[in-house]
């Protein structure tokens, strides 16, 4: 298994003053496995604790109790080289294309990062790659110079998604990547999404308020309520047979 | 003209066009003693309170010193003050305000609590305050005025540090594995010098005034050393008889405090990067 959670638990604490001892049930009991190479979906309102779950596995929101495992070492207990190494396996693309570039750097020079971060490129080939990297995610090499600004919000996600690439990670997690874009884009970025899949072999979590983009994208799905996992299972046989209430309504609010 | 036509006025126009009047003061006071018409020191009885002439172009004092040589030589105190007490507030500011946003928790409660306390005190107060305990001089000016400066840089930091803290590209660098000391460099700071350079630059203008306001209250520059601001003082007691003595330091004053308060607005502009072509 690449990823394995059992039992995590997160609470939000509400402001120390006020309403002491109260807190928002972020993460309630959450298990689940992703094995390697595989699609996982993650669907539920907004406020279920989905994008909670993401952060958690990133080790951005630490948890409260539980444990989650990537390639069978708790992420809680890395640091130093288990740490970095870590860092560069799971790679993120967030939601908001808009503030996902330090506006004050060209997109190549943002990109090259994660090359000078591995190490695995000497500095000269390092422009190369990103180019190329560039190529792979349908963008025009010469963007490699423009400021974040100067690109659409399409360009800009195909860019994030090439800054993950360059560091080689076997997970990507994908909080909402297309619910800001266009609809005539996110087609476009979803399909990239699969074919760079198959091309460089990575596995992925995928959270979403959207179950039909799910559905296009994932072999197994997740469906979150309040922070608990209310089903799951093979993403067809959810979508055909749903089993929770919860699920129903979603389905039937997608069809 | 073709050279005109390609520069970015929406982005350069306030700094090019604030350039000539903060230039005239810069080198007002680099080039002092070469360009002053006479010895801004020397007495001439003969000459006492003469109206602006060709001989006098700003007119004398009550000593018959030559107010222009005066306003010159005293722009070098404007200048040097300013330069130092915004350095002095700047750096020890940022430093202040990135400790707090990046360490966060007591580390941050404690710096900016400390920060509340001085901003407390009104800034002439507290210049006041420093000047009685370490004597009235140029130098102890430029450190009270400097002090004085320190919570409002480290607020300003420490606001648009946490604020990038929380920006996604920052998690995507923290994702990388970008090492802390770099995220503070490479990320945050960039991002944090063009409001401190903004601020430094209203700031400036803020210390012209200070120095001037202490000066006038005799707590800045002694006589018979020229400064803005005991010249005005002087000419208080022969404003009926001769305004010039006040006015004219005083026009400096504010043709100085005015433009680099533009030139802050100009800075912004040249830095946003969403005006770049």
């Amino acid at each position: 298994m690449l990823v394995q959670s059992q039992n995590v638990r997160k609470t939000f604490r509400a402001g120390r003053l006020l309403r002491r001892g109260s807190g928002v049930v972020a993460l309630d009991d959450v298990s689940f496995s992703l094995a390697e190479g595989e699609s996982l979906g993650v669907v539920g309102e907004s406020g279920s604790g989905k994008s909670t779950l993401l952060r958690t596995i990133l080790r951005l929101t630490p948890y409260d109790t539980g444990s989650i495992t990537f390639d069978g070492k708790e992420i809680a207990a890395m640091d130093g080289d288990s740490l970095r190494r870590f860092r560069q396996r799971v790679q993120p693309v967030f939601q908001n294309p808009y503030s996902t570039f330090n506006p004050r750097f060209s997109v190549g020079a943002s990109i090259a990062l994660g090359f000078d971060l591995l190490g695995n490129v000497v500095k000269s080939a390092i422009p190369g790659e990103v180019a190329r990297l560039l190529d792979d995610v349908g963008l025009d090499p010469d963007l490699a110079r423009s400021l974040p600004h100067q690109l659409s919000g399409g360009q800009r996600q195909r860019a994030a998604i090439a800054r993950a690439l360059a560091v080689q990670p076997d997970l990507l997690l994908l909080d909402e990547p297309t619910s800001a874009l266009d609809v005539s884009v996110q087609a476009q970025v979803l399909n990239l999404f699969k074919d760079l899949q198959v091309r460089y072999g990575f596995s992925m979590i995928l959270v979403t308020h959207d179950l039909p983009v799910v559905t296009f994208m994932c072999d197994r799905l997740l469906v979150m309520k309040s922070g608990a996992i209310v089903e799951r299972g093979p993403t067809e046989a959810v979508v055909r047979a749903p089993e929770s209430e919860y699920t129903r309504e979603l389905v039937s609010s997608a069809l | 003209m073709t050279i005109l036509r390609r520069v970015n006025w929406r982005r350069y126009g306030l700094v090019v066009a604030t350039l000539p009047a903060v230039l005239l003061v810069f080198l007002a006071s680099a080039f002092a003693p070469v360009i002053s018409p006479y010895d801004p020191y020397a007495l001439d009885v003969l000459v006492m309170l003469e109206g602006p002439s060709a001989g006098h172009l700003l007119g004398t004092d009550e000593l018959g010193r030559d107010i222009l040589s005066r306003v010159i030589q005293a722009s070098r105190t404007s200048i040097v003050v300013g330069l130092v007490a915004v350095l002095i507030g700047a750096s020890g500011g940022t430093l202040i305000g990135m400790l707090a946003a990046w360490f966060g928790g007591a580390v941050d409660a404690v710096l900016m609590r400390f920060m509340d306390i001085v901003f407390c005190f009104p800034a002439i107060l507290l210049a006041v305050i420093l000047m009685a305990n370490l004597g009235t001089s140029v130098l102890n000016a430029m450190l009270a005025i400097g002090i004085i400066f320190i919570p409002g840089f480290a607020r300003l930091t420490r606001a648009v540090a946490q604020t990038v803290q929380r920006q996604p590209f920052l998690e995507a660098a923290i994702c990388l594995g970008v090492p802390g000391r770099r995220i503070v460099t490479r990320e945050i700071l960039p991002n944090v010098i063009g409001p401190v350079l903004v601020e430094a630059a209203v700031a400036f203008s803020y210390a012209v005034l200070l120095e001037s306001a202490l000066s006038f209250l005799g707590l800045g520059a002694q006589p018979p050393e020229p400064s803005w601001g005991n010249m005005i003082n002087t000419g208080r007691g022969f404003i009926d008889q001769a305004p010039w003595i006040s006015l004219a330091p005083g026009a400096a004053l504010f043709l100085t405090v005015f433009s680099f308060n533009l030139l802050g607005d100009g800075l912004r502009d040249v830095l946003d990067p969403k005006l770049r072509g």
